[in-house]
């Protein structure tokens, strides 16, 4: 992997503008407010009101000491300086973890809006799919440690239907096709395929009674995953 | 907040034209920027930019460079003549449709309308 064009491994040129927050984030045991000055101190480019801006959001009080954070209020300190260091490249790894979901969408909220008056990369992993495939412009999926696609989300989105109708109807009308998963109820099936469809086999499945359906990001992320038998 | 049946975009130009349908956005009212929607739906700002961008193809909004977006002059006239060519193949026909199936004589229905006019002054 390349960062910039280069190596980032203890690369101090791309380390300076790279800004990594784990699942457990880095913290010096000090106070809140200490932990955000020391952590601008490395940052040119950080922004210390916003950064105190989004501890108060989170309710972390400046004297609280960082030992005394739950695991949630860790996490909201670890997303409080990723976006406050405006880092040209930011990386979340799972920072959500142990937060609650109001604080999970103050997260996101900030996240987004900040992107907006400040462009720049925001790498984002989560196996909280469904609550975070909107923010996305663009989707990795990783599977074993291994990159099974990399597509824009709206390209990936379409990419994803179901197909749900009389069993052989369906049968019939997704042979020629990449099927990911099925399931049955009764005389019913219902088939996710993976592949764009051309109009003209929409219409013929309109046609024949058959329902066509979209898929959610986090769905096709279930169906690419399973069927390559990777261990759970 | 969203569905899956449609792109996230499409939805958005969507919400954009009801509001203007029904009166909410005026003729050259200034719209909520692609960023301020972003924050709000917590979507990617290009997916938002997206669904205005496919506005101001339609004609819907017009852009003042360096300001914002706009609703456009015949935005709400053009909008509503659009719906009323689908309304008789979206609406009417697949009421008569759905009557049918579930048995439901026209003249019910017509009767029905009849009432709806005389109660509601137009």
């Amino acid at each position: 992997m390349l960062v910039d064009g280069e190596d980032p491994f203890e690369n101090p040129r791309t380390a300076a503008g790279t800004c990594f927050i784990r699942d457990e984030p880095d913290l010096v045991p000090s106070t809140v407010d200490r932990v955000l000055r020391f952590a601008g101190r490395f940052r040119p480019t950080w922004d210390h009101t916003y950064a105190q801006a989004l501890a108060a959001r989170f309710g972390l009080s400046p004297d609280k000491r960082v030992g005394a954070l739950s695991r949630g209020m860790k996490s909201a300190l670890g997303v409080t300086i990723g976006p406050a260091s405006r880092a040209p490249l930011t990386i979340f790894d799972e920072s959500y973890l142990g937060m609650d979901a109001p604080a999970r969408y103050t997260f996101y909220e900030e996240l987004i809006a900040d992107y907006g008056r400040h462009p720049r990369t925001v790498l984002l992993s989560s196996h909280l799919i469904e609550e975070v495939d909107a923010l996305f412009e663009q989707v990795l999926i990783l599977d074993g440690g291994r990159l099974l696609l990399h597509e824009d989300t709206d390209v990936l989105r379409a990419r994803g239907q179901t197909v749900t109708g009389p069993a052989e109807a369906v049968d019939r009308f997704v042979a020629s096709l990449t099927v990911v998963g099925e399931k049955r109820l009764g005389g019913t099936k219902a088939v996710t395929v993976y592949g764009e469809l051309a109009e003209d086999r929409r219409r013929q499945a309109r046609a024949e009674g058959l329902d066509l359906g979209p898929i959610s990001v986090q769905d096709l992320f279930v169906h690419l995953t399973r069927e390559q038998g990777s261990p759970r | 907040m969203f569905d899956d049946r449609s792109p996230i975009y499409q939805q958005i130009a969507d919400q954009i034209k009801a509001d203007i349908l029904r009166g909410t956005l005026h003729a050259d009212e200034q719209v909520m920027s692609t960023n301020q929607y972003a924050a709000f739906y917590r979507i990617n700002p290009a997916t938002a930019a997206k669904g205005f961008a496919l506005l101001i193809e339609e004609g819907v909004l017009y852009k003042k460079r360096g300001i914002g977006m706009f609703v456009s002059q015949d935005a709400r006239q053009r909008l509503r003549e659009r719906r009323q060519e689908l309304f008789y193949v979206e609406v009417v026909d697949a009421m008569v449709a759905e009557a049918r199936m579930i048995g439901i004589p026209l003249g019910e229905i017509i009767d029905r309308l009849r009432r709806a006019e005389g109660e509601q002054p137009r």
